[in-house]
């Protein structure tokens, strides 16, 4: 061993790759910049004019509270209502989507089903249904149902290919029915998992629901839409402030709950 | 050895039907306030899927050169909105994460910054800065910068405190000041972590960037809610085509870079 070699901390190899990867977002900043012709001549003033708004909107006024809790407890429900809808449905169909007890044929179709309505974001299915069904909470739920829906067929899929394959062929060899094994070998070490996407889904639900009323959906997006049309600032600040509870409010729920699902999967996905 | 048959417990069947009430009770009163039907939900499903493959389809080819721009804008704001946004959480979440900290009042006063942010969703702050920016690509970026400062000031902290105390410990013993233990301590280990956290807020940000166009903020979901409202749902699909592509093509790139780093 040569004396003066050096114990490196981050291997060569991993290095170079991090040069090459800083390197192209670099890259890619400056050509984003380019592209976008961004015009800063304005910029300061306009900065003014938004602490200006924000100084507006922090003295709060709350002529309007009945309209906006209104608004928030019709966005939670359609939160809470979405997330039901969906979860239910999704764990049904998760069976027939998980490829460890369902055919290949049905695992490709939901599979496919589900990562098609995955890729459109939830406002843009939003958008659609308000489209068809008009304004209110209606379009709102039946659109966060839709994505919920396939997030969590997904999500559930793939909890459930996660069991232990000695679970299902224990129960197979005495002979149980498909029934008996996902209830007694698939459904309990899966239980908690399911919980904890629901909950995370129904965390994502809340704020989705908050900005559902911006294309029509009801809720307490169209409060602020409407407070912030007509330069209200005032009123704005206080739903501003409303969603803030809310979104914060769930957070902490579930934090106490312990129902936080480890969000390090969702990147593993 | 013995074997014992376990028996389901009653208590457990009680616990599971309180559950399955308390739901379905939830489930009423969220669908009294929301006027929700159930019955007219089954009812309009099927007009739903028609109205969708008939009216939206086929998607309308002619129209992909008129929103090429805005999509390319919209990659542009999520990529920028999510550096930018990426370079300042890093230097929050080292200010904030216990094992760098310099004390625990700053650490208590960017943990309640970093919450604001993040429970303020993405587009709620484009609403708030049209009236001062007006409609264009500066109100969607400020507004997905903001909402990605939120999430990734609270991942790259969490990441920073899983870091191998070990590490910091031989830095320190051997002398090192709080720039070598940060520099050879802190950062070579959590690299691969905050890649992967931007990179998924890369995902997010391109997903929100496609919808915050809709209230002013620039980019492709102006292209479809126009669309939309002017009936031309062809055109608004093969925009939403695009972006579910760009989105697509996102997730499986950061999924290619992530398996290298991880």
């Amino acid at each position: 061993m040569k004396t003066d070699s050096k114990i490196t901390i981050i291997p060569e190899n991993q290095k170079v790759f991090y040069i090459v990867f800083f390197a192209a977002v670099a890259i890619l900043y400056i050509l984003s910049i380019f592209q976008l012709k961004l015009n800063l001549s304005g910029g300061l003033s306009n900065f003014l004019k938004a602490f200006e708004f924000m100084g507006k909107m922090l003295n709060m006024d709350f002529s309007e509270w009945k309209d906006v809790l209104y608004g928030a407890l019709e966005s939670i429900s359609v939160a809470v209502l979405a997330t039901i809808i969906s979860a239910v449905l999704a764990f049904f169909v998760s069976f027939m989507a998980a490829s460890n007890v369902s055919v290949n044929f049905l695992t490709w179709f939901w599979k496919g089903i589900a990562a098609g309505i995955r890729a459109v974001p939830t406002l843009i299915w939003t958008l659609i249904f308000v489209a068809y069904l008009g304004l209110g909470p209606f379009p709102g739920v039946l659109g966060l149902c839709f994505h919920s829906f396939a997030y969590l067929v997904k999500a559930f899929s793939q909890s459930i290919e996660e069991v232990k394959e000695g679970n299902i062929e224990a129960l197979k060899a005495t002979g149980a029915t498909w029934l008996q094994i996902m209830a007694r070998g698939v459904v309990p070490p899966t239980k908690t998992a399911l919980i904890s996407w629901t909950a995370l889904r129904f965390e994502f639900n809340v704020a989705a629901s908050s900005i559902l009323g911006l294309v029509g959906a009801g809720g307490i997006g169209h409060e602020l839409s409407r407070a912030m049309r007509s330069f209200e600032f005032e009123q704005a600040g206080f739903v501003v402030l409303v969603i803030f509870l809310m979104s914060f409010g769930i957070e902490m729920l579930f934090h106490k709950l312990k129902l936080n699902v480890d969000k390090r999967k969702l990147k593993r996905q | 050895m013995q074997f014992t048959y376990i028996p389901l417990k009653k208590e457990k069947s009680l616990y599971t039907w309180t559950g399955v009430f308390l739901v379905l009770f939830t489930a009423i009163i969220t669908g009294y306030v929301t006027q929700f039907d159930i019955r007219e939900a089954v009812i309009v499903l099927p007009g739903i899927l028609d109205f969708i493959l008939v009216d939206f389809l086929p998607p309308a080819l002619k129209a992909v050169p008129d929103f090429m721009t805005s999509l390319l804008d919209t990659l542009c704001m999520a990529i920028i909105s999510t550096t930018t946004g990426a370079v300042i959480s890093m230097f929050f979440a080292l200010l904030c994460a216990t094992p760098t900290t310099p004390n625990s009042i700053v650490k208590l006063v960017i943990r309640g910054f970093a919450s604001c942010l993040r429970n303020i969703p993405g587009l709620a702050w484009a609403i708030i800065f049209v009236p001062a920016f007006g409609i264009g690509k500066t109100v969607g970026l400020l507004a997905l910068t903001l909402g990605s400062l939120g999430s990734m000031i609270r991942f790259f902290t969490e990441t920073i405190e899983e870091v191998d105390p070990g590490g910091i410990e031989a830095v320190r013993s051997v002398g090192g000041s709080y720039w070598q233990v940060l520099k050879s301590g802190v950062l070579p280990q959590c690299f691969p972590g905050i890649i992967s956290w931007a990179l998924y807020n890369l995902e997010l940000n391109i997903r929100a960037s496609t919808i915050i166009g809709m209230v002013g903020g620039g980019g492709i979901g102006f292209f479809i809610q126009f669309n939309i409202k002017l009936f031309r749902y062809e055109y608004a699909t093969m925009a939403i085509i695009a972006v579910a592509v760009l989105v697509l093509l996102t997730e499986s790139i950061s999924k290619k870079i992530r398996e290298r780093i991880m």
